[in-house]
C-alpha cells in the first residue's frame, strides 16, 4: 500500500460492487500527483468521494470501507457515525473490552495477593535474619576484656547448651516461615491453576465469538456490513453475497435469507429497455428527408417539407405483483422489479398492483393493501393494442400442493385479462424444478410462466414482446 | 494547491464574486454565490481532470447557479444547454437544417439568388448550426458548459453523449469538406457541469465518466453568508430572524413529510427573503414575530399550506 497508494482500498470497492475501473483508479492516482487529497484524511476521503461515488447509496458503502481502512480518531459527523454506532456491538476492540472488564476484578485480586506475599516474604526474611543475628553474635565479637579469660573455660560448656537452645530457636524461625509461607504458597498455587482453567475456558468461548461473527469481520478482507445497512445497500452485493454464500440451491436461500436477490437492479434496468414497441407519435416534428425529396421530385418545387412524428414507446405495462405470505422473502425483489420498470424503463406507461396469492375481485394500489380498485376498473381501462401484464407470484408453488380452486380463479382472471392485453408472462421466484405437481405448474399450461434470475427475466420480456414458444408444443 | 497545478490551469476559489447587477456574457442577471470548500474541491478536480462535473442535490440548492458563478470567476465563456424531455444528443453538437438549404437550392433553380447567394449554397457548413457543446468545441478558450437537468431527456440521452465528451470531438455527418468528414475537434477541452434531480436513473457507463459531487442544503451560518452577500444592505438582526424562521419551517416539513420530499429550499429563502426586504425593517420584524409572511412564496402546495395554518392555529 506504500508502493501504490489507495490500491486495497479501491480493489474493496470494486468488490463491494461499485462499478469502478482501472480508469478510475488512474484518475486517483493523478489527482494525488496534482495535490489533491493530500491535505488530511477527510480531503482524501473527499477525493475518492469525487471520483469513485455516484450516489447515495454507493456513498454509504464507501464511508463504511473507507472508515475501516483509515479510522477516524473520532467518528465523523452523519454517516460514518451511524455506521460505527451500528457497528460498535460487532468491533472485535469492543469484545476484548468487555472480556477485560470481566477480568478486571480477579486480576485486581492477584496484584493484591502478589503485593501480600512480597510483603509477607520481607517480614518473614527479616524474622529469620534477626533470629540468627542474635544467635551468632556471642562466639564471634573478639574481647580483649578480662571477662573473655574468665569466659574462656566455659566455651567448653557452653557450646552444646547453646547448640540446643540454638536448635530450638531455629526449628522455631523454620516452623514460622513454614506455617506462613506455606499457605501462602499454596493459595498462589490455587490461584495459579484457576487462572489456567479461566483462561482455557475463555479463549474458548472467544473463538465461539470469531465463528459468531465471521472471521472476515475480524481480518476483514471482505466486510460482512450490518443487516441494516445491506437492506439498504444496491444489490450487486446482495447478490454475489447470496450466491456465494447459497450456491444455486434455492431452499436453502429462501429458508435463510429474507431478502432474496436474483438479479440486480441494473440487470432489471437493462432487460425492462428490450420491452419496447415504437411507434411514431404524437406532433409531427422530424424531417422526413426521403419522403421530402420525393415529393419535390413529384412536384417540381419544395412546397413544404415532410415532417413526422418521433418514435415513442408505445408499450404500458401492467404489474401484479403478489404480497405477503408465502411472498414475503420476494418483497424486496419485487419492490426493485417495480422501481427498474418504473424508474430506470422506458415504458409508455408503467402501472402497477398488487394483491394476495390470487387476484379475486379487488387489486391494491399500495403494497399494504390499503386502497382497492375493482379488478373490472383495471381491466376496462387498459388498451388492448398496448398493453401488456407482467404478474408476479409463486403460485403456490412455495406451498407445494395442488389447489385447483386457486387455478380456476387464475384461470379466469387470465383468460379476462388476455382479452384486453397483448402479452401475459408469469414470474415465478420459486424454481421451475419445484413447479411440477403444484398449482404452480397448472398455471403454467396456460400462461408463459419462468422464474427469477437473468435468464427468466429477459425470457418474460421475451414473452411480453411477443416472442414467446412453447417448448412443450413441438416434444 | 493552486500552486501544484501548474500555471496554465485554471483554478477556482469562490471567492470571486460579482457586484450587485453585473451581468454575464449572456446579458443575464448574475448573482454572488457561496461554494463550500468541498465543492471548490470538486470543481478544481474536475477542471484538472479535464472529466464532467455531476452535480446532484435538492431542488433549488444552486446546482445551476455553480456554472455560471465558474464561468464569471474564471472569466471564461458559459455555454447553456437546457435539456428538455424530447431533446436529443446531437442537438447539444449540432443540427442540420435541410430544409433551408433545400429551399435555398430551389431558389438558386428559379433564380431568386444573387451571386453571393448561390456561393452561399456550396458552402455546406453554412447549414450546420452548432450546439452549445459544439460551440464549446469550437471556441478558441476553454469554455464552461452547463447541460441542465440531464434527466429530464431520454435514458439513451447521456450514453450518446458518450464518446463526444469522451473525445472532446464529432463528426457532422450531413457535411463532407473536400471528400472528407467533417469533423469539429476541440481546441481546449470545455469545463463541463452537468445537473440532475433523480428524476431517472442515469446509465452506468456515463456516471463512470463523470466526476460526482452532491450539493449539500447549507447550514445556518452558509445561509446567513449567503444572504448576506446577495442582499448587502440588509441588517443583520432581520437576516437571523429570518433564517430562524425559514428553518424552523424547513424541520417542521421534514418531519411531517420525511427526508425524501419536496422541502423549501435556498431559492425559495431568497426569493421569500426579497420580499421582505421590500419592507421596512420594523415592519419586516413584527411580520416575521407571527404566522409566517408571503407562505406562497415558500410553500408550493395547498396541502403543506394547510398543514402549517393548522400548526400554527394548534400551537396559538
Amino acid at each position: 500500500m506504500d508502493e501504490i497508494p489507495l490500491l486495497d482500498l479501491f480493489a474493496r470497492l470494486k468488490d463491494a460492487g461499485l462499478p469502478l475501473g482501472v480508469g478510475e483508479y488512474q484518475l486517483a492516482l493523478q489527482a494525488l500527483q496534482a495535490g489533491f487529497g493530500l491535505a488530511d484524511r477527510e480531503s482524501l476521503a473527499r477525493l475518492c468521494r469525487t471520483l469513485w461515488i455516484k450516489s447515495s447509496d454507493e456513498a454509504r458503502i464507501f464511508e463504511y470501507h473507507f472508515e475501516q481502512f483509515f479510522p477516524s480518531p473520532v467518528s465523523t459527523i452523519g454517516v460514518v457515525s451511524e455506521l460505527s454506532a451500528t457497528d460498535n456491538s460487532l468491533s472485535p476492540e469492543k469484545v476484548s473490552q468487555d472480556i477485560s472488564s470481566q477480568n478486571s476484578g480477579k486480576s485486581f485480586f492477584k496484584r493484591w495477593l502478589l503485593k501480600a506475599g512480597i510483603a509477607l516474604m520481607v517480614l518473614t526474611g527479616g524474622v529469620a535474619v534477626s533470629v540468627i543475628m542474635s544467635r551468632i553474635p556471642p562466639p564471634i565479637t573478639p574481647s580483649p576484656t578480662p571477662a573473655t579469660s574468665q569466659s574462656l573455660p566455659s566455651t567448653d560448656k557452653s557450646p552444646p547448651s547453646e547448640k540446643g537452645k540454638g536448635a530450638t530457636a531455629s526449628d522455631y524461625v523454620f516452623f514460622l516461615i513454614f506455617f506462613i509461607v506455606g499457605p501462602y504458597l499454596l493459595l498462589l498455587l490455587c490461584v495459579f491453576v484457576a487462572d489456567r482453567i479461566g483462561a482455557a475456558e475463555r479463549a474458548k468461548r472467544q473463538t465461539h465469538d470469531e465463528d459468531a461473527f465471521p472471521e472476515s469481520f475480524l481480518t476483514s478482507p471482505e466486510v460482512v456490513l450490518s443487516s441494516e445497512l445491506i437492506r439498504e445497500l444496491p444489490d450487486e452485493i446482495q447478490v454475489a453475497r447470496t450466491l456465494r454464500q447459497f450456491g444455486n440451491s434455492h431452499e436453502s436461500l429462501i429458508k435463510a435469507s429474507a431478502d432474496y436477490l436474483p438479479a440486480t437492479q441494473r440487470q432489471m434496468k437493462q432487460s425492462w429497455r428490450y420491452l419496447r414497441h415504437f411507434v411514431r407519435e404524437g406532433l409531427a416534428v422530424e424531417l422526413d428527408v426521403d419522403a421530402t425529396v420525393k415529393q419535390i421530385g413529384r412536384q417540381g418545387m419544395l412546397l413544404h417539407p415532410v415532417l413526422l412524428p418521433r418514435r415513442i414507446n408505445q408499450v404500458e405495462l401492467l404489474l401484479l405483483i403478489d404480497r405477503d405470505g408465502s411472498m414475503v422473502p420476494f418483497h424486496s425483489f419485487s419492490e426493485r422489479l417495480v422501481e427498474a420498470a418504473v424508474q430506470g424503463g422506458r415504458l409508455g406507461k408503467a402501472n402497477v398492483y398488487y394483491f394476495h396469492n390470487c387476484p379475486t375481485g379487488y387489486l391494491y394500489l399500495d403494497p399494504v393493501h390499503q386502497e382497492a380498485v375493482l379488478i373490472e376498473d383495471v381491466v376496462s381501462q387498459l388498451r388492448p393494442s398496448r398493453t401488456v401484464v407482467l404478474i408476479v407470484s409463486d403460485a403456490g408453488a412455495a406451498r407445494g400442493g395442488f389447489n385447483p380452486r386457486r387455478r380456476r380463479l387464475t384461470k379466469k382472471i387470465v383468460n379476462q385479462l388476455w382479452q384486453q392485453v397483448r402479452h401475459i408472462a408469469w414470474l415465478n421466484p420459486v424454481p421451475r424444478s419445484r413447479w411440477a405437481s403444484t398449482t404452480a405448474g397448472a398455471i403454467s399450461e396456460f400462461v408463459p410462466m419462468f422464474e427469477i434470475n437473468r435468464q427468466g427475466l429477459d425470457a418474460a420480456i421475451d414473452a411480453l414482446r411477443g416472442h414467446y414458444r412453447d417448448l412443450r408444443k413441438f416434444l | 494547491m493552486a500552486a501544484d497545478l501548474g500555471n496554465n490551469s485554471l483554478t477556482f476559489t469562490g471567492q470571486v464574486q460579482p457586484k450587485v447587477g453585473e451581468r454575464d456574457c449572456n446579458g443575464q442577471l448574475i448573482y454572488p454565490y457561496l461554494a463550500s470548500p468541498e465543492l471548490v474541491e470538486a470543481v478544481n478536480l474536475a477542471i484538472y481532470l479535464e472529466r464532467p462535473l455531476l452535480l446532484k442535490g435538492e431542488p433549488g440548492c444552486g446546482k445551476t447557479q455553480l456554472a455560471r458563478a465558474v464561468a464569471y470567476e474564471l472569466g471564461l465563456d458559459l455555454e447553456v444547454w437546457y435539456v428538455k424531455s424530447t431533446s436529443r444528443a446531437r442537438d447539444g453538437l449540432y443540427t442540420y437544417d435541410a430544409v433551408g438549404r433545400l429551399r435555398d437550392a430551389q431558389l438558386a433553380a428559379s433564380g431568386y439568388l444573387t451571386a453571393e447567394e448561390i456561393k452561399r449554397i456550396n458552402d455546406q457548413i453554412f447549414y450546420v448550426q452548432l450546439g452549445p457543446i459544439g460551440r464549446a468545441f469550437q471556441s478558441e478558450n476553454r469554455t464552461v458548459v452547463l447541460i441542465d437537468e440531464i434527466d429530464k431527456a431520454d435514458i439513451d440521452f447521456p450514453n450518446d453523449l458518450l464518446i463526444e465528451l469522451d473525445e472532446c470531438q464529432f463528426i457532422v455527418e450531413e457535411v463532407k469538406v473536400s471528400g472528407r468528414e467533417f469533423k469539429i475537434q476541440a481546441k481546449a477541452a470545455p469545463i463541463i457541469f452537468i445537473t440532475s434531480n433523480d428524476e431517472k436513473a442515469l446509465p452506468d457507463a456515463f456516471l463512470r465518466r463523470c466526476l460526482f459531487h452532491y450539493v449539500e442544503f447549507s447550514n445556518r451560518e452558509h445561509l446567513s453568508a449567503i444572504l448576506k452577500s446577495r442582499f448587502p444592505d440588509s441588517s443583520t438582526i432581520l437576516v437571523d430572524l429570518a433564517i430562524e424562521r425559514f428553518l424552523e419551517l424547513r424541520e417542521e416539513m421534514r418531519n411531517e413529510k420525511g427526508e425524501s420530499s419536496k422541502n423549501v429550499s435556498t431559492s425559495e429563502l431568497l426569493d421569500w427573503f426579497r420580499v421582505l426586504q421590500r419592507y421596512p425593517q420594523d415592519e419586516a420584524l413584527v411580520k416575521l414575530e407571527g404566522k409566517i409572511p408571503f407562505l406562497g412564496v415558500l410553500l408550493k402546495n395547498w396541502d403543506d399550506h394547510l398543514r402549517y395554518l393548522r400548526q400554527v392555529g394548534s400551537r396559538g
